[in-house]
């Protein structure tokens, strides 16, 4: 194997991981963009995705392909009684601040709910899921890519041409753009500000999910899965603008990528600390992050 | 929370330093005390920069980590007594946050939580990988217990429980007098002042930066100590102990307890030490309680667990709470 097809695999790595990255970030960016939510439980959201996928394939023997969006179904109701009933009752006009400051310490209550329910539910030990695609493995020249790594691929950019026309062409997706841009406002024009609250967590949940249903064939399904990515998905955010489709495609692909490459040629796999420097770094060179204008208002 | 005062606090702080040891012999019953001891304290430094200054810092394990590795390697590499390894532990973790805090508070709000989350993970990183200083992945085992004080005749040993949870609760209530009376200070006024509004406070004179960066030294002090004391209680440190989750979980002591006011953090940790113990039978169900008090208190209780009496109180009264920042700001 030469040296040009070795980086090329890496690349191509990173690309696969970079895809599961963005769909984890999208949902979180979708969020945070209309709700102004910083959900620090959107990773165990793609943990409880993956889990609940894996359940329907090995209890319930639905194929995979069937039981991927049927997770995605069930998770975004979810993710609407999450909205309705944890964090809308910690909204507060009169403090916006405030607000995040609940909504955030709420979520990393979820994180350890979440967790330890998934770990009695299913068990502390990971999990193989397995799908029909398991072994198949597509060749060209001698970089090669496994059909399940290459499904997160073509799914990320199923969902994300879909949500891309949902935010743009649609009514509702107008809506969330006018609650994203101000919430106060879109209210008096007669949007329905909860209603579109509720269906953009429920949207970017089932993204996760998603991202859980596609990365858990390829890794392993364990309790602590989500929170092993969700620093990640923060640095994809800070890194692709909030709120921008493309910056968040563009941000997930290129952490991805690096981590596989300054994996693979330099730390040895030591990818964990790259997540934490990368957040530190572009806060400080932003230091409200790209998403600025949130916090002045605050 | 009604108020005790002056002479009546002293003697409820003496009973309790000398009736626990004296009346509680079950060595389970007192390591339980003694952890609770050291979470109060930690809790009580991460209060000063989260309640008190409103700065929702997650680095806070890092500091606890710094200081158990300071102690540790002091007394055994450097081979100093524990009671000079123990306050450089707190004055190592503060010149630590010091510079953490530097570059982190020029970002603020939910951006400062990831930052300061970024830093602790980073630190973890560090514990598990600077084998020469901190063992890696092994850990720093067979930590001496604290030298032997020689009072007169009087022979006093920390190996044992009960001198050891008096040493713990001792640094505790001075530590809780010393954020009473800051509370009260100037210094501690411009923290909430901070907390309520930066840009009046800036207009007002308040050095922001200077007030935040000295809530996050000190914060870390206390957590410095706080590790100190458990590294030579457990006798033995690792990374595993100084995680990102650690830190939640103290943010969460303070969060129940109630952010901003001084007994809060001894409540909120006493609580959520005891919860995991009391259902021992399952550590899964009990984690799943501790995620589900979290949501519920900030839920239904914004103010905490020692702000509840002022909020029931404001509502039988009909008087509006007393709503500020994170939480009411009340006398101890």
């Amino acid at each position: 194997m030469n040296t040009i097809e070795t980086f090329l695999q890496y690349v191509l790595n990173g690309l696969v991981i970079g895809s599961g990255y963005t769909l984890l970030a999208l949902g979180l960016s979708l969020i945070f963009a209309v709700m102004k939510t910083v959900n620090f439980a959107h990773g165990e959201l793609y943990m409880l995705g993956a889990y609940v996928t894996y359940t329907m394939i090995e209890s319930f023997h639905i194929p995979f392909l069937v039981a991927l969006p049927m997770s995605m179904i069930i998770l975004a109701a979810f993710g609407g009684l999450l909205e309705r009933f944890v964090f809308r009752p910690l909204a507060n006009d009169k403090d916006r601040h405030k607000e995040m400051t609940n909504q955030f310490i709420v979520s990393l209550g979820l994180v350890i709910f979440f967790q330890y329910a998934a770990s009695l539910i299913w068990g502390p030990d990971p999990q193989k899921m397995t799908t029909p695609f398991s072994g198949i493995v597509l060749r060209v020249g001698e970089v090669t890519i496994t059909f399940e790594r290459l499904l997160i691929v073509i799914m990320a950019v199923v969902l994300i041409l879909g949500l891309y026309f949902l935010i743009q062409k649609t009514t509702l997706g107008m809506a969330m753009r006018a609650v994203a841009l101000d919430r106060d406002t879109a209210n008096l024009m007669g949007v329905k500000v909860s209603k579109v609250s509720t269906l953009s967590f429920s949207i970017g949940t089932a993204l996760a999910a998603a991202a859980g249903g596609l990365m858990g064939p390829v890794f392993m399904v364990a309790p602590g899965m989500g929170a092993a990515l969700i620093m990640k998905a923060f640095v994809v955010i800070i890194l692709g603008g909030l709120g921008s489709v493309f910056g968040t495609i563009a941000g997930g692909l290129l952490l991805g990528i690096t981590e596989s490459l300054v994996g693979a040629y330099w730390l040895n796999q030591y990818t964990d600390p790259i997540g934490f420097l990368l957040i530190i770094v572009l806060l400080m060179v932003k230091p409200t992050g790209l998403f600025g204008k949130v916090e002045r208002h605050a | 929370m009604p108020r005790i005062r002056g002479w009546s606090q002293l003697i409820l702080v003496v009973a309790v330093l000398i009736g626990v040891p004296m009346f509680i012999n079950s060595a389970y019953h007192l390591h339980v005390l003694i952890m609770i001891g050291i979470y109060a304290i930690l809790a009580a430094g991460l209060n000063l920069i989260v309640g008190y200054a409103g700065q929702l810092s997650i680095a806070h394990a890092a500091f606890f980590g710094v200081g158990a590795y300071t102690a540790a390697v002091l007394v055994m590499k450097v081979g100093i007594s524990f009671w000079l390894a123990l306050p450089l532990a707190g004055i190592m973790a503060g010149v630590l946050a010091y510079l953490i805090g530097l570059p982190a508070f020029r970002t603020s709000g939910i951006f400062l939580s990831l930052v300061t989350m970024g830093f602790g993970g980073l630190a973890q990183f560090v514990f598990h990988n600077a084998r020469p200083l901190t063992g890696g992945p092994d850990g720093i085992t067979g930590i001496p217990f604290p030298s032997a004080i020689s009072i007169g005749s009087i022979n006093i040993q920390f190996g044992m429980k009960q001198v050891y949870f008096v040493l713990v609760w001792a640094v505790l209530f001075f530590l809780y007098y010393f954020v009473r009376n800051l509370a009260h200070s100037r210094i501690g006024e411009a923290f909430v002042a901070v907390r309520e509004d930066e840009d009046l406070a800036r207009a007002l004179g308040i050095n922001v930066m200077g007030n935040k960066l000295l809530a996050l030294v000190l914060s870390a002090i206390f957590g410095g100590v706080a590790g100190g004391l458990y590294a030579h209680y457990m006798t033995y440190v690792s990374s595993e102990i100084f995680t990102i989750d650690k830190a939640i979980q103290l943010l969460a002591m303070v969060i129940v307890g109630g952010a901003g006011t001084v007994w809060g953090p001894l409540v909120g940790a006493a609580l959520l030490t005891l919860l995991p113990e009391v259902m021992r039978f399952s550590e899964d169900i009990s984690m799943i309680v501790y995620g589900l008090v979290v949501v519920m208190v900030v839920i239904f209780m914004p103010n905490g667990i020692t702000g509840l009496y002022e909020q029931i109180r404001s509502r039988i009264v009909h008087r509006p709470p007393v709503q500020s920042g994170m939480t009411v700001e009340r006398d101890g």
